[in-house]
């Protein structure tokens, strides 16, 4: 049967396996023909969202791993929106509205709030954090 | 009945301690990431008998643990996913 999640994300792309899980989970969870509402970052989960993560090539990039795993199947990464902005995380529309000339969050990353989360457990079956 | 899941070692924060404190004897935890170190604590590992303990089996063997918690239900992702259906919800601690 098919059932629906939503994931948050509270872990930072490095640090903690946090996010790593989460994404496994995430593949499994589809993998198994689930549906997933939304994956919210939240807190440090939001330095998953960045553009300007480098990692070496021959290192597993977590966060190319979200970007993937979004296009793939269709799954919108929902960042909250002030646990991002505190942390550097900015998108081309916080730039411009702070009179910033640079960003470092595309459109694999949707800026949203709480709400978002909030209506995301409404319509899920399970939430899962990591 | 709930899933309790555990990310980090009780040496590092007290999630586990919260954890056994409000949990009922049906409900079961699962192990992930550092929080399979509990285990190689016999204080933890005495405090979770009573309980249906199961780690996640890529990070016991990220740990080199496999052989050290060879009597504990090692479970992979896609098991996750069926166990957190089985439950009634699952609570991050």
């Amino acid at each position: 049967m098919m059932s629906k999640f939503i994931i948050q994300v509270n872990g930072p792309a490095y640090g903690t396996s946090a996010s790593v899980n989460a994404l496994r989970f995430t593949q499994a969870s589809l993998q198994s023909g689930h549906k997933i509402v939304c994956v919210f970052f939240y807190q440090d989960g939001v330095y998953n969202s960045t553009d300007f993560n480098l990692p070496a090539s021959d290192e597993y990039d977590v966060v190319k791993g979200w970007k993937q795993l979004a296009a793939e199947h269709q799954v919108s990464l929902v960042n909250c929106v002030s646990a991002a902005l505190r942390r550097g995380i900015v998108s081309q529309q916080e730039a411009q509205e702070n009179g910033l000339s640079h960003w470092n969050v595309e459109h694999s990353f949707i800026m949203g709030g709480l709400g978002e989360l909030v209506t995301g457990i409404e319509s899920a079956d399970r939430l899962i954090c990591f | 009945m709930i899933l309790h899941h555990i990310q980090t070692s009780p040496s590092r924060d007290n999630a586990l301690k919260l954890c056994l404190r409000y949990a009922c004897k049906e409900d079961a935890i699962l192990l992930s990431s550092d929080g399979v170190n509990a285990l190689l604590l016999r204080q933890w590992a005495m405090a979770l008998s009573p309980f249906k303990v199961m780690v996640l089996k890529d990070d016991v063997i990220a740990r080199g643990l496999t052989e050290r918690l060879k009597n504990i239900s090692q479970i992979d992702y896609s098991e996750f996913v069926a166990q957190s259906l089985q439950h009634d919800k699952v609570i991050t601690w």
